[in-house]
Order: structure tokens, then sequence, then C-alpha cells
């Protein structure tokens, strides 16, 4: 697949894809979209602002073409949170803090952490904040609402989630706790 | 009159029909399309006012839509004409032709002396 787009190409085509996201049109619909502001450009050589305008004109338009109505942002995050979602998140920030202090505490090579033994609490909190990521990975996978941007030349996912992402996504945390542990060494 | 800017309210009437005409002479693709409006002498069309339409007319059913490969390039969008197409096309058409002609009847009215 050709790709023609240079780094502001790149970045317009993303804004175009947020904007119709937050329009709600379907993922199908913005694959083609995508797809036809790829070619368009490709064969005369323009700029994507130049032939399709500002990505949020643009996606107004789209939307108007399709008979979109969006729901409001507030609307979609109330429909879209749910009780599970709320007490996972607040288990996982409790164990991640856990986690950090009985990190920190191992560092400063401190034997107990609020009356427990480090090393347990290191590792029931290792295993807690595990499973929540687990749990948060499989239903991002598998949720049935994923409404993926399909390539419609080759159905191939437009918006993959790439290495890039993976890297931040458990290099940060993993940094931070590296961190805490050097953080308790320094105490010593 | 070369290359002309028409106002904008007499285009947004009129594209669409224009466009479900040019793809009635066979399956084509945007840029295609676009190319063809500028010769038939209605200026250039932008992707941005082309492709919606296109959205639309797919959405009504009055074109089918088919990506193929391009020669190493991201590929083109050919657009068909279905058969609800032909017919809203023959009847739009002859309905534009008659309208353009009582406009123009009225606007060749010499006008009353003040």
């Amino acid at each position: 697949m050709g790709r023609v787009l240079n780094s502001t190409d790149q970045a317009w085509r993303d804004d175009l894809l947020l904007r119709l996201r937050l329009l709600d049109v379907p993922g199908a619909r913005i694959g083609e979209v995508l797809a036809e502001v790829e070619s368009h450009v490709a064969e005369t050589g323009e700029r994507p602002r130049e032939a399709f305008g500002t990505p949020k004109e643009y996606a107004g338009q789209v939307a108007a073409a399709l008979g979109v109505t969006p729901v409001g942002p507030w609307a979609q995050v109330r429909s879209g949170l749910s009780w599970r979602d709320l007490c996972l998140a607040v288990v996982c920030g409790l164990s991640g803090y856990a986690f950090a202090t009985a990190l920190w505490a191992l560092g400063a090579g401190e034997p107990t952490t609020v009356g427990l033994p480090t090393w347990l609490v290191a590792l029931t909190a290792a295993l807690v904040l595990g499973g929540c990521a687990l749990r948060f990975v499989l239903q991002a996978r598998h949720s049935p609402d994923a409404d993926p941007v399909v390539d419609p030349r080759d159905g191939a996912d437009m918006v993959p989630f790439g290495g890039r992402q993976v890297a931040l996504l458990v290099g940060l945390p993993l940094l931070m706790l590296v961190g805490m542990v050097a953080g308790g060494l320094l105490t010593r | 009159m070369t290359d002309e800017r028409w106002p904008g309210e007499w285009m947004r009437g009129v594209l669409s029909l224009c466009v479900l005409r040019v793809v009635a002479d066979g399956p084509t693709y945007g840029y295609a399309i676009a190319a063809r409006l500028g010769e038939a002498g209605l200026g250039s069309v932008k992707g941005g006012t082309l492709y919606p339409i296109l959205t639309r007319l797919e959405a009504e059913g009055l074109v089918s839509s088919s990506w193929e490969a391009g020669d190493g390039g991201p590929g083109r969008k050919f657009f068909t004409l279905t058969g609800n197409g032909a017919e809203a096309l023959r009847e739009r058409s002859e309905q534009w032709q008659v309208f353009t002609e009582r406009a123009a009847g009225l606007l060749s009215t010499p006008s009353l002396p003040v």
C-alpha cells in the first residue's frame, strides 16, 4: 500500500479520524473516508487540507452526508461506563499504590510495610495489578462494541495497536516501578 | 466564460445530479469525475465537496462502489450507477430541464421601465 502522506498530512488524517469518531461515524465508513482521501491526494498531488478543508469541516460534511447525528460526549461517557469498570479502576489504583510502596520499602530494606511483610505486600499487589491489566487488555480486545476502522481495500485495521503503543503502555509503568526500587535504595 | 466560479448555491443544487450523470457513462472514480465536471465547464470541484456527494448518492442506493488496486498507489474507488440511480437520473434531469427553462424564461423577460 503506497504511503503518500507526510507528517503534516498524517496529523490531518489523525485529526479527521478522531473527529469522525467523535461524530459517531461507523468504523467501516471512517475507513472508506480515509482511503478516499489517500487515493484522491495521491491522484491530484494536492495536500489533504487544500482538497478537503479542515478535518473539522470535512468530518462535519461526511456526517451530514450520512445523516449521522452524534450523541453528546457526556451521554457517550455515561453509557460507556459501568460500575464494574469503576471498581476495577479503583482496585487497579490501590494495588498500584501498594505495589509502588512495597517496592520502595524493598529498595530501602524495610522488612515490613503497613504492618505486613514487605515481600507479601509486593507479591499480592503485583498479582492483583497483573490481573487488572490482563482484564483491561482482554476487554479492549474482545469488546462487542469495538468498531475498528477497517481499510476497505485490504480489510486491515487502519488504527493498529502497534509496537510503539505497547512499548509505551508497558514500558512507562515498568520504568516507574524500577524508579521506586531505585528511590528506596537511595534512602539506605 | 472560462474557468468559472459559479455561485455556491447553484452548485449545491445541481452538482449531485451532474455527478450522477457522469457516473452514468460507466464506472469511474473521484478524480476522473472531478475532471469531467471541470471539462463540462462547471469549474473545479474539490474533493471535500465531491466525496460527500458520492457518499450521499451511495447511501441513497443510486450508485454502488468498489475498490480497485492501483499500480503501487493507494488504489481507486470506482462508482457505478445502479438501476435506481438510472431512474433517478432520468426523472431529475427532466425536472431540471423544465426548471431551468422556466427560470430562463422569467429572467429573459424585459423588465418594466421604472
